[in-house]
């Protein structure tokens, strides 16, 4: 086995190193924590940043990449193999090697399609299939079906109560101060609710195609949790790319004025004056020209569409940095009229001393604010570009690429409609919850509000 | 253009139990249950001024909007009863209601830039108020907002009557405010500090025409306000209010002569006069409570210094003194039997001698100058057309020198947008003087290199007029204090500077324990003693102090004051002292310049200057300042509103404004006149005396 | 005012020039001609010939910036950059890879673009700011706390589920209207419904939220409040107050777009196979035809500036400090 990291793996890597730093040099200091702590005691927010943890596990457990060691050796090296997997395949290797032949519904037995079978007797019958794997274990599917999945479900649904009671006891007994505080109880019951229910699909998974089958006979519900991965990247990786350019070039045009200002406001002006998607397409379609014409730069396939999703968080990032890019600029431009910047003039402290210690920490909170409102706008992007033909690469599995692959079935009667159901419901749950989280985060930091609660 | 200055004769000298509204126990509280109003009753006659007295935050704003029933959201009255005329208002239908307000009750607020509609006519919102209340339409009602504008003084109403509030000055948007009251004939007007935000001879203009209007209307007016003079200028009626409660009722003369309440008689000390300029002000410790956060017992208990434990514990019941005066302290429950009289021995002024004794002005000997302005300007440019072309000046600073001698008070009296702050800022070289020069003991500081600046801003340091935007709130008191050393490389070693933090702690008044906390933990008062610790951290010579207590109350304002005038015995600094409050300077400045549209119009010694002005602009300012002692004083009342600095007037920039204006005056700008050694004037009414 | 907007005007060259430069090096200096030759005629079998006739065929056969070959003027004209790029400063915006001439095409793909899209953005405009004015009306009772709800919900649901559910639902349950097409004159205004339908419920999420926002903010000033001590009924203190200074924000976000509508909507159209620019643009991107790409790209700033500068238009009319000063 050989570890690989990718470029977006290594960008995750550092996204939570800062991550961590930042809560370490955040727990320190109280002024900083205390906005947080506003977020800790909304309920909504707390819940929705529970789900959130839950894609971002997965997103990280499909960020640990490896290559598996071949048997055989050439020249004594040993070979890996081309398919380079993640810790998150390995733990869901069931869901990902059962492929069925083509589409199938969710939690049924049987293929879509009709086929010719030979009957014992040499008959020849069409008629829809057994599934290889989906409800393989059932004698008659059309008698026991409903029994099996509801047993299994309740099963399931009952074990994940259980150990989700464990945990919660366990936390309890820990910290008992936890016991009173009001938005636990509702973290609590969503923990009860989401482990009742991780418990009964995964039960139900070990027998069937959970939400169905794609063209290709693969598990819907891998995918759509292949998907996670793709949406978390485009939606933090883009933001860390534009972050540094938009802070510092916001910031500079704002306190330097003169001519850096006019610079700056010129090159977001353009950046901004052409449509975002069309500049995205254009330069997607110029990225994919380089990488095509380049394609022995890349030892993998999935080296490939790494690639080409960093480039595409790059392309997002430079389109999309003009707008917080002015927010701070205006920002900055309040904060030096501040009565504690001239102070520090009158210091004769030194320009940069002054943007770093005075103005940056000043507009972090605009920065954090816009940062998690971006988010879901991003993973929302990602489905429309992938449509549209200049998102990731068809051979990454994302949300945009199943709605796109999925949409061309909607004529087929009956409909094949589980594929894009899922891929727009998963979609709907991580946008929504990072909506949620987002709307914490502003009313917690947001000095304005924070003004009026301070009043009372 | 002068006149006697007195409230309205008192109207109700029958004392007829007829009264215009009646408020009682009124509690107001917000949705999470402080209770910013509590249990507040009082009663206005008809034709009457009644005043609301208290500091920031003390709940006046919101008894007023709780009769209104204009709360703003998350806040509703809890009890209480208010009755206008026969009308209860708080049972009162919402629709109902609606035609109270407006009606026979109008409310004029604070800000006038704010609390007029931007985007509507001033004519179309008087309108509004007339088709409501009046039901005039079309012809009828522009012919009525004309008269009202008249009414309230507007010069060439009918032309007012079609512009936006951006092109009326403050004053004029606050009488456009009084006119839109006065449209539905209000019995009773509400006046929610109707004067703060203007300047002192404007504040002179509208506290006039409300009197006038009250003398030939007869409506009653609720005064809300902060201000001592004031009330003293305006006032039948007081009630002195403190953290959501009435602490003190009586009439002005009463209040006046013997205040009852331990906070009122503070108040009234801690106002800066000259009958004690060598003395310090009584300062009250500490600030008002916060409304989540307020003290079980008397609610100024923590403050008092005549509180006992009963204070602590038990809130005190209201306590008639005498007739007309009542009292909500133990001092007067405890001594009814007794009498009260004695108790009010200590109301007189003074009552508070810190053990610090410091000397009055000393008489001016020769002082070395540290300080030497010779000439300086600042214009900024005006910049027009499709090629900003570069079409005339703002001259903010049009030609200032001054001196200050090492250890003295110079202070800088003008209106807003005189130019007064851009001087101070200029001076630190914050802002790029256009000519001039600046020699700071001896060292010309304008065309310094940067490098060689900063080796001179140690010297010379600023403090700010808003304490809360003058510290960064990411930075603890520490870092502050720190940042300013290490700019400026004073103290060397880390320990050292420790150690100069907390002697600097020491020095303003703050624990030491403090240094780790966060400007948000602190009140307006402390923040500005850490804003002065930053100052003095790079041992300045001179401190330019722009307006430092001008955001603060007047409790607060004292020890700042006090701190300010031990500093600088103990240091010997000297200050540049920016305001626009002529109290304040009479107690803490030796030398007083005067200065109007960016130049200095007048200048000498405070006794001269404050007491002998000769420039008329000097005369009028000195006038327009609503004072407790002033009773009956001749007042000069202005005409008109600050020009702008862009255009000023040709010739004298004051002749528009000024009653003894001549044809010299509209012609040539005066020439400095000497009226003795330190005394200089700016004006063509001395012309004859240039020996 | 009138030297402001000429000066606007002005402001608006170098940017255009900017754009320029832009697409200019994107499709030009980052891939070279050849590059784009090679993966147009398939990167394996391609011979320096072919690659070579299809520069001819296109005109990319000249030099970048400077042509030494040519004489006088015409080692500037004679260049890729002068015939590709800064013809189209004039809107010559040449052919594209089927041999079209893109002006052409721009000009009668325009009218079915605004078909769609300028009734999607008035009666948008509309359904917002009452959705928005009504949840500010009962600001802070159970409706308002609802629509806030409902508009995080909605704006959290991707917009392809809007076109692919509204097209399923409506045309293929139902069978109300025609799935896709359009066609002339009156016939279109049962091809044009649905998507403008599905236009509008798509944003009302994120519109509606917003224009709360700003209303709230102003009804939490100083002249409201006068308003309301004037004795007016919160109805009229809405409309008359309110709405008309709220406007002055809401024009920021919303006249920009008004030209952009020529443009046309990207999903919409390519899901309704409405021949308008949105699917031209499509087209092109899908077939990998950069000369139109490229003159979308431009097309595209052009408006957003004009924009810009009706933007600064409109404020004259409705906010009148900046229109008398």
């Amino acid at each position: 086995m050989m570890p690989v990291i990718l470029w977006t793996d290594a960008l995750i890597f550092l996204l939570i190193a800062v991550g961590a730093a930042a809560a370490w040099y955040v727990r320190r200091r109280e002024h900083l924590l205390l906005p947080w702590q506003r977020v800790a005691k909304s309920s909504v927010g707390m819940v929705s940043l529970l789900v959130l943890s839950l894609f971002l596990l997965v997103g990280l457990l499909d960020t640990l990449h490896y290559r598996v060691a071949l048997p055989e050796k050439s020249n004594g090296q040993t070979v890996y193999s081309p398919e380079v997997l993640s810790a998150f395949d390995t733990l869901v290797s069931g869901l990902r090697g059962r492929i069925e032949k083509t589409y199938s519904a969710p939690l049924t037995a049987y293929l879509y399609a009709k086929e010719s079978m030979e009957r014992p007797d040499g008959k020849i019958l069409r008629d829809y299939p057994r599934l290889k794997y989906g409800g393989a274990h059932l004698a008659d599917p059309e008698r026991e079906l409903a029994g099996d999945v509801v047993k299994r479900a309740l099963l399931g649904a009952a074990v994940g109560l259980l150990a989700a009671l464990l945990l919660a006891d366990g936390i309890t007994r820990l910290y008992p101060a936890a016991r009173k505080s009001r938005p636990l109880g509702a973290v609590f019951i969503a923990i009860l609710i989401i482990a009742a229910l991780i418990g009964a699909i995964a039960n139900l998974a070990s027998a069937y195609h959970v939400l169905g089958t794609d063209k290709v006979g693969q598990d819907v519900l891998y995918l759509s949790m292949k998907s996670i991965r793709t949406g978390l990247v485009i939606g933090t990786v883009t933001t860390l790319v534009m972050l540094p350019f938009a802070l510092l070039l916001g910031v500079a045009a704002g306190y330097l004025r003169g001519w850096v200002d006019d610079v700056i406001q010129y090159v977001y002006t353009v950046l901004s004056s052409i449509p975002s998607v069309l500049l995205i397409a254009a330069a997607v379609l110029m990225m994919q020209v380089v990488i095509e014409m380049h394609a022995d730069w890349f030892e993998t396939s999935a080296a490939r569409a790494d690639v080409r999703l960093l480039c595409l968080c790059v392309i997002l990032g430079v389109t999309s940095w003009t707008g917080l890019c002015r927010l701070l600029r205006g920002e900055a431009l309040k904060l030096r009229e501040m009565e504690y910047i001239q102070a520090a003039q009158a210091f004769g402290v030194s320009t940069f001393r002054i943007l770093t210690r005075h103005i940056v920490p000043n507009v972090m909170h605009i920065v954090l604010i816009s940062v998690v409102m971006d988010f879901s706008a991003l993973v929302l992007a990602e489905a429309v570009l992938s449509y549209v033909g200049v998102g990731v690469d068809p051979s990454t599995i994302s949300f945009g690429t199943m709605i796109n692959a999925a949409r061309l079935e909607m004529g087929r009667d009956p409909m094949v409609w589980w594929a894009l159901a899922s891929a727009f419901g998963f979609m709907l749950v991580l946008v929504l919850a990072a909506n949620l989280f987002a709307d914490a985060v502003r009313d917690a930091f947001d000095p304005r509000l924070n003004r009026m609660e301070s009043a009372t | 253009m002068t006149q006697i200055l007195s409230p309205n004769p008192s109207p109700a000298c029958g004392r007829g139990e007829q009264f215009l509204l009646k408020v009682d126990n009124l509690a107001t509280r917000l949705n999470n249950g402080a209770r910013i109003v509590d249990d507040v009753s009082f009663s206005i006659h008809a034709g009457e001024t009644f005043a609301l007295l208290g500091e920031s935050g003390c709940g006046k704003s919101m008894t007023a909007l709780s009769l209104m029933r204009l709360l703003p959201d998350g806040i509703h009255v809890e009890s209480g009863a208010v009755q206008l005329a026969d009308v209860d208002l708080l049972s009162l239908p919402e629709r109902a209601m609606r035609e109270v307000r407006g009606g026979r009750m109008a409310m004029i607020f604070q800000e006038p830039g704010l609390s007029l509609n931007p985007v509507m006519t001033v004519g179309d919102q008087i309108a509004e108020a007339l088709e409501l209340h009046q039901g005039l339409r079309g012809a009828a009602a522009q012919a009525r907002c004309i008269e009202l504008l008249q009414q309230v003084g507007i010069p060439d109403a009918p032309r007012r009557l079609h512009e936006y509030p951006f092109q009326l000055s403050g004053g004029m948007k606050q009488r456009v405010m009084i006119a839109m009251a006065l449209a539905g004939q209000p019995k009773l007007l509400v006046a929610d500090e109707p004067t703060t935000a203007l300047d002192v001879t404007i504040q002179a203009q509208v506290l006039q025409l409300l009197r006038d209007t009250q003398h030939q209307s007869g409506m009653s007016l609720l005064l809300i306000t902060h201000d001592l003079g004031v009330v003293s200028e305006m006032a039948h009626q007081v009630a002195v209010m403190y953290a959501g409660h009435i602490v003190e009722q009586a009439t002005r003369e009463q209040l006046f002569s013997r205040p009852a309440h331990p906070y009122t008689q503070k108040l009234f000390a801690a106002l800066p006069d000259t009958a004690r300029i060598g003395q310090p002000l009584a300062a009250i410790p500490g600030s008002v409570p916060p409304l989540h956060d307020i003290p079980k017992g008397c609610r100024f208990a923590p403050r008092c210094d005549r509180a006992w434990e009963l204070c602590h514990e038990q809130a005190p019941a209201w306590t008639m003194v005498r007739e007309g005066q009542g009292v909500r302290c133990h001092l007067y429950a405890a001594a009814d039997a007794a009498g009260s009289e004695k108790l009010e021995v200590t109301s007189d002024r003074g009552s508070e001698t810190l053990p610090i004794l410091m000397s009055a002005a000393s008489p001016i000997t020769h002082h070395h100058s540290l300080l030497q302005v010779e000439n300086l300007q600042v214009h900024f440019p005006i910049r027009k057309g499709i090629l900003q072309r570069v079409v005339g000046q703002v001259k903010a600073v049009d030609g200032v020198s001054l001196q200050i001698p090492q250890g003295r008070t110079l202070a800088l009296v003008g209106e807003s947008g005189c130019g007064k702050t851009t001087l101070g800022k200029a001076l630190l070289q914050l802002i790029p003087p256009t000519a001039g020069s600046v020699q700071f003991a001896g060292r010309e500081l304008i065309g310094l290199e940067a490098g060689e600046l900063r080796t001179q801003r140690a010297a010379m340091q600023m403090v700010f007029q808003d304490p809360y935007a003058s510290l960064n709130p990411k930075m603890r008191v520490a870092e502050i204090l720190q940042e300013g050393m290490e700019a400026l490389s004073v103290a060397g070693s880390s320990e050292e500077r420790q150690r100069r933090i907390a002697g600097l702690l020491d020095q303003v008044g703050l624990a030491r324990g403090t240094i780790w906390r966060y400007p948000h933990e602190f009140s307006g008062g402390q923040r500005q003693r850490i804003a002065i610790a930053r100052a003095l951290a790079v041992s300045p010579k001179l401190l330019i102090c722009d307006e430092p207590t001008s955001a603060l109350d007047v409790s607060v304002q004292a020890q700042i004051l006090n701190l300010l005038k031990s500093l600088q015995q103990e240091l010997n600094l000297s200050y540049l002292f920016i305001t626009h409050n002529l109290a304040v300077v009479e107690y803490l400045a030796h030398e007083v310049c005067v200065m109007y549209l960016g130049r200095i119009v007048e200048r000498g010694t405070v006794e001269e200057v404050l007491h002998a002005p000769r420039h008329p602009y000097t005369q009028a300012l000195l006038s327009a300042v609503p004072r407790i002692d002033k009773r009956g004083v001749e007042v000069i009342r202005l005409a008109g509103d600050l020009p702008s600095p862009v255009n000023p007037p040709q010739g004298c920039h004051f002749h528009p404004r000024c009653a003894h204006a001549m044809a010299v005056c509209r012609a040539a700008y005066p020439d400095a006149t000497c009226i003795s050694a330190t005394h200089s004037v700016h004006c063509h009414l001395y012309d004859d005396d240039l020996g | 005012m009138i030297s402001y907007l000429v000066r606007r005007i002005f402001y608006a060259i170098p940017i255009l020039i900017g754009v320029n430069l832009l697409t200019f090096a994107l499709f030009f200096v980052v891939n070279t001609p050849d590059d784009m030759a090679r993966i147009q005629l398939g990167i394996k079998r391609v011979t320096p010939e072919a690659i070579e006739k299809w520069k001819q065929q296109r005109g990319y056969d000249k030099p970048l910036l400077l042509n030494s070959a040519a004489s006088g003027a015409g080692k500037i004209t004679d260049t890729i950059f002068w015939q590709k790029s800064a013809s189209m400063f004039v809107f010559d915006f040449g052919y594209s890879d089927d041999g079209r001439n893109i002006s052409r095409e721009i000009q009668t793909r325009m009218m079915p673009s605004l078909a769609i899209a300028l009734p999607t953005f008035l009666v948008g405009l509309v359904v917002y700011v009452s959705f928005a004015l009504l949840m500010t009306l009962f600001r802070g009772t159970a409706l308002d706390i609802t629509g806030v709800a409902l508009c995080v919900l909605l704006m959290s649901v991707s917009g392809l589920f809007y076109i692919i559910g509204g097209q399923f639902m409506v045309s293929k349950l139902w069978h109300l209207v025609p799935i896709s097409g359009y066609a002339g004159g009156l016939d279109s205004i049962k091809f044009v419904v649905l998507p403008i339908a599905i236009g509008v419920a798509g944003s009302i999420g994120s519109s509606g939220r917003w224009y709360r926002t700003i209303f709230l903010e102003e009804v939490g000033k100083d002249y409201v409040r006068t308003a309301r001590a004037k004795g007016l009924s919160e109805l009229r203190v809405l409309f008359r107050h309110v709405l008309k200074n709220a406007m002055i924000p809401i024009l920021t976000g919303v006249v920009v777009v008004i030209p952009l509508l020529f443009m046309g909507s990207l999903l919409t159209e390519s899901f309704f196979g409405i021949p308008g620019l949105g699917s031209y643009t499509i087209d092109a991107i899908n077939s990998q035809d950069f000369s139109v790409v490229r003159a979308m790209v431009f097309l595209g700033s052009v408006l957003y500036i004009a924009g810009l500068i009706l933007t600064d238009i409109s404020y004259t009319i409705v906010d009148p400090r900046v229109r008398l000063q």
